[in-house]
């Protein structure tokens, strides 16, 4: 059965879920550029108003570039980023970020994980380690040159755990890579997915069990929506071309100048040749005949 | 990267409604993304047992909160977590079930930031449960309860006697400013991936070729006009992001199943939603895309292609 059911899912001789996987891959980039736009941007200004200064103004500028860049042409971000380790450049800016960054801790704190979001999607296991590590490391960069603790701090409000940033790193690259993994692995099921539900299987909603279990209209033999609406007489192609640009059955009616009643026979009418069960369905149907044709 | 895309998209055997396609109608791809929001739902009740634990790490190693009230807290919410990961569906159609149910969770998660004392370590619980909150409802919903769980954690730091900002550490504030950042990026994947599933249909088409364009030629010249470059064809993803209208997951879900023809009263039990939230998703759609009625909006997503 799911041989058959990988047959269905290639669109022929190319395998559609192989496409979807690469396009899910191009929109979680994207995704992943805008997440480090928006934090780039953010630790700027906080580390401004943190009395950052000009070094402080210039990093986050290079970081919310970079992330800007990515965001707008995520194609040509993918190509530049898909030999193998390149995301650790981005790992790598970040890292001297924070090491340039003499504060206690680095002021772009928040661009790591979407850091590490983009290098989930570009990178295998290994280099995603490794970019954990580079951006680590430029987190705890200045601690380190500082000769601070890596794992607590006293501020004014008490003891600090300063273990916890990387905590927070691993933690985002882990519920990243879950996230990414998920979805891959949804899309490599949807034909078996989708074959289930239409054999009655599992459903969020009985109803929606029941919904996707019924044999969609659109595949009775002989019943393409051109062959069904080629069946329509002048008068049901008139109320269906009024309907279709907004108006209602009682708009319809006094602009053909006609009773409503005869309005609601004509589409009663055009229902049962189409076999559409709403007037929603029938003007969807009317529609997808007539942009055919 | 875009090679095999193009490959599908140009191909010249593209099989029709009768010959194969995988999904055919809108309910197979509403079908397919309520099966990607349950998967999310799934994955933000497992961050909230890694909180809760969390919670409780650094609820002993800091100095911060009650150690047994941060413990209950963090048992409850393990539990919580727990029940729902035993019968997921279950839980996912019952918090979608009402609005006030939606935001349950943010409920226990204000409960516990309130009442954990200044800099609340359960801000670890509250945090993932307001993500199950951006899995299962809307955005301006799960906003408004990061917002509020926002205000509980710093009424909480009040309450305890910290002061807000102390020698420039803005550290509390930043913590509470993260809640709805956090849920407003959690709501932004889930619409994200819903709406990659919602055009996947588009990855089978291919794309109308292009018209040629019209060519005028003198009949007395003798050179023959040099053949216009042929158009590459439209990316299928390209096209539709430009093609869902700027209309919400959750709209196109309802307005699939209108196009399938299903009425209201049936729509409403499939997605786990009141007739009234069918009803205003409708109203919104409509208004979003300048319709005057849904008979109108069927149409234009039908040309649109966001109809399969």
């Amino acid at each position: 059965m799911a041989s058959v059911e990988a047959t269905r899912f290639d669109a022929g001789g190319i395998d559609v879920a192989a496409a979807a996987i690469t396009a899910l891959g191009e929109d979680a980039l994207q995704l992943g550029f805008g997440l480090m736009a928006i934090a780039a941007a953010s630790d700027t200004a906080f580390a401004l108003a943190d009395g950052g200064g000009p070094l402080a103004a210039v990093e986050g500028a290079v970081m919310t570039g970079v992330a800007l860049s990515g965001l707008f042409w995520p194609t040509t971000a993918a190509r530049l980023l898909r030999p193998r380790g390149a995301a650790l450049i981005l790992a790598a800016l970040f890292a001297a970020a924070g090491a340039l960054d003499w504060g206690v801790q680095s002021h772009f704190a928040e661009v790591a994980p979407a850091i590490v979001w983009i290098a989930v999607i570009v990178s295998s296991p290994p280099w995603l380690v490794a970019c954990v590590a580079v951006s680590g490391l430029g987190y705890m960069g200045d601690l380190l040159l500082k000769g601070h603790s890596l794992a607590w701090t006293v501020t004014p409000r008490g003891r600090e755990l300063i273990g916890n940033q990387w905590i927070d790193l691993i933690a985002n690259a882990g519920v990243v890579w879950v996230l990414v993994t998920l979805l891959r692995r949804f899309i490599a099921g949807i034909p078996s997915n989708l074959a289930d539900a239409r054999r009655g299987g599992p459903a969020i909603t009985r109803a929606l069990s029941a919904a996707v279990s019924t044999e969609p209209v659109a595949l009775a033999p002989g019943a393409q929506p051109a062959t069904r609406v080629a069946s329509l007489t002048e008068a049901e192609h008139r109320v269906l071309r009024l309907l279709r640009a907004g108006l209602l059955p009682k708009q319809a009616a006094i602009e053909l100048d006609v009773a409503l009643p005869t309005v609601r026979s004509h589409i009663a009418a055009a229902k049962r040749k189409t076999g559409a069960r709403t007037l929603e369905q029938l003007v969807g149907i009317y529609a997808q005949a007539t942009d055919a044709i | 990267m875009r090679s095999d895309l193009q490959r599908v998209a140009a191909h010249p055997s593209r099989p029709g409604h009768d010959s194969g396609e995988l999904m055919v109608r809108g309910t197979d791809l509403v079908y397919l993304t309520e099966e990607l929001y349950l998967r999310l739902f799934i994955l933000t009740l497992s961050l909230t047992a890694i909180g809760a634990v969390l919670s409780v790490c650094f609820g002993v190693l800091g100095s911060r909160g009650s150690v047994p009230v941060t413990v209950g807290i963090a048992a409850l919410a393990l539990g919580i977590a727990g029940a729902g990961l035993r019968r997921p569906r279950r839980a996912y159609i019952w918090l979608r079930r009402s609005p006030l149910r939606q935001v349950s969770p943010a409920a226990f998660g204000a409960i516990a930031v309130l009442c954990n004392g200044p800099d609340s370590p359960s801000w670890w619980v509250a945090l993932p449960l307001l993500w199950v909150i951006a899995a299962v409802s809307s955005t301006g919903l799960s906003v408004m309860a990061a917002l509020v769980t926002a205000a509980a954690y710093l009424a909480g730091t009040a309450l305890g006697g910290e002061v807000l900002v102390r020698h420039g550490d803005a550290e509390i504030l930043a913590a509470a400013v993260a809640l709805p950042a956090n849920i407003l990026i959690g709501r932004l994947i889930a619409e994200v991936f819903a709406r990659f599933t919602l055009r996947l249909h588009q990855l089978q088409r291919r794309p109308p070729s292009p018209a040629r364009p019209i060519r005028v030629t003198v009949a007395s010249s003798t050179r023959v006009a040099p053949n216009p470059p042929t158009p590459t064809p439209t990316h299928p993803i390209t096209r539709a992001r430009r093609g869902l209208m700027g209309l919400t997951a959750r709209e196109l879900e309802v307005l699939l199943l209108v196009s399938d023809g299903l009425i209201q009263a049936e729509i409403a039990p499939a997605l786990g939603i009141s007739t009234r939230q069918v009803e205003r998703l409708l109203a919104s759609a409509r208004a979003r895309t300048n319709s005057a009625t849904t008979s109108q909006l069927v149409a234009k997503l039908v040309s649109e292609q966001v109809v399969p």
